[in-house]
């Protein structure tokens, strides 16, 4: 009993499963494993592409080198209020959590946008100054403080 | 869509016809990677914008240390105390300007007799700009700089020159 592949085999190399002609059983075998390499490479290029045409990645970088250029600009004291319409609308149309498409990290002062599955775009702002934020869902605004930091 | 004769044998294949039945074969898997290849560096190319905000981000920083420097209308004398803290006067993180090698600040504040320079960053930033600037026909490929000098007074009149060159290199990223 030999093994060779997933087909097992006897002495005479015939397969245990498969009748003595085995020869249209090979050729099936390969059709099939065809099919299916030809299914993953087209899904892979279909995603890659789907994603690519849904400007997803450029609005993720718009938006985090939009915000960290405010930030880097604003004084403290300064309020500041940010139309998300675009944002939302990616993040709506690829099941992502409105609350979950900015982040802004004041320990690594870093800004942190996804509208798509995926791990989003991030871009650091210089400025030392504390920002308060905020999403607001229904008015689809990013609402910011900029406070000095005195630590 | 092979073209056959009466005897079913493809126009275009040999008699023996084998190659109909080889459906896995380095060739196929070589046609995908040039597919594959083709196909994402045409949607790259198509959509892979690359937002080049390094300019404005050292013309952002040149003027928070102008702004940083000045007290009203006059110089801030403070910038010539020894225990002057640069980074906590001009609002500016340590962490990002020194530690993440994308910046590169120069200063120098002459006047009254009195000369001081700050230097904070990736010091090959300069370098690497002015040669962009210089030598190179694609200077976008470069760390892109801002260089000013500033001239202004103190409450007594004294005249103080300050010179101040800034860099970005800061290109972002997917996390």
């Amino acid at each position: 009993m030999k093994r060779r592949g997933l087909i097992i085999r006897n002495r005479k190399g015939e397969s245990r499963f498969l009748p003595k002609s085995k020869k249209g059983m090979d050729i099936l075998h390969g059709a099939v494993i065809f099919i299916v390499l030809n299914l993953i490479f087209f899904s892979v290029m279909f995603f890659f592409i789907a994603r690519a045409g849904s400007q997803a990645t450029i609005v993720e970088q718009k938006y985090a080198k939009r915000i960290a250029l405010i930030i880097d600009q604003a004084k403290p004291g300064t309020n500041i209020s940010l139309d998300l319409q675009e944002v939302y609308f990616l993040a709506d149309k690829n099941n992502i959590n409105r609350l979950d498409t900015i982040k802004i990290d004041n320990e690594k002062k870093e800004i942190l946008v996804r509208v798509d599955v995926g791990p989003g775009y991030s871009y650091r702002f210089f400025s030392d100054d504390v920002i308060l934020w905020g999403l607001k869902r229904k008015a689809m605004k990013l609402e910011m403080e900029v406070k000095k930091n005195v630590v | 869509m092979l073209f056959r004769d009466k005897k079913v044998d493809g126009r275009f294949l040999p008699k023996g016809k084998k190659g109909d039945n080889r459906w896995l074969t380095p060739w196929m898997f070589l046609n995908w990677a040039f597919i594959g290849v083709a196909i994402a560096v045409g949607v790259l190319l198509f959509y892979g914008l690359f937002i080049d905000v390094r300019e404005p981000e050292s013309d952002i920083l040149t003027l928070k240390v102008i702004d940083c420097f000045s007290d009203a209308q006059y110089f801030n004398e403070e910038v010539l105390m020894p225990d002057f803290d640069f980074y906590k006067e001009c609002g500016l993180s340590k962490l990002v300007l020194d530690e993440s090698e994308s910046y590169y600040l120069k200063i120098s504040v002459e006047g009254d007799n009195q000369k001081k320079e700050f230097e904070i960053g990736k010091k090959d930033l300069e370098l690497q700009c002015k040669l962009g600037k210089t030598v190179s026909k694609d200077p976008e490929k470069y760390p892109q700089c801002d260089e000013r000098i500033f001239k202004t007074t103190n409450q007594n009149g004294d005249l103080f020159t300050i010179n101040i060159f800034t860099a970005s290199d800061q290109e972002g990223g997917r996390v």
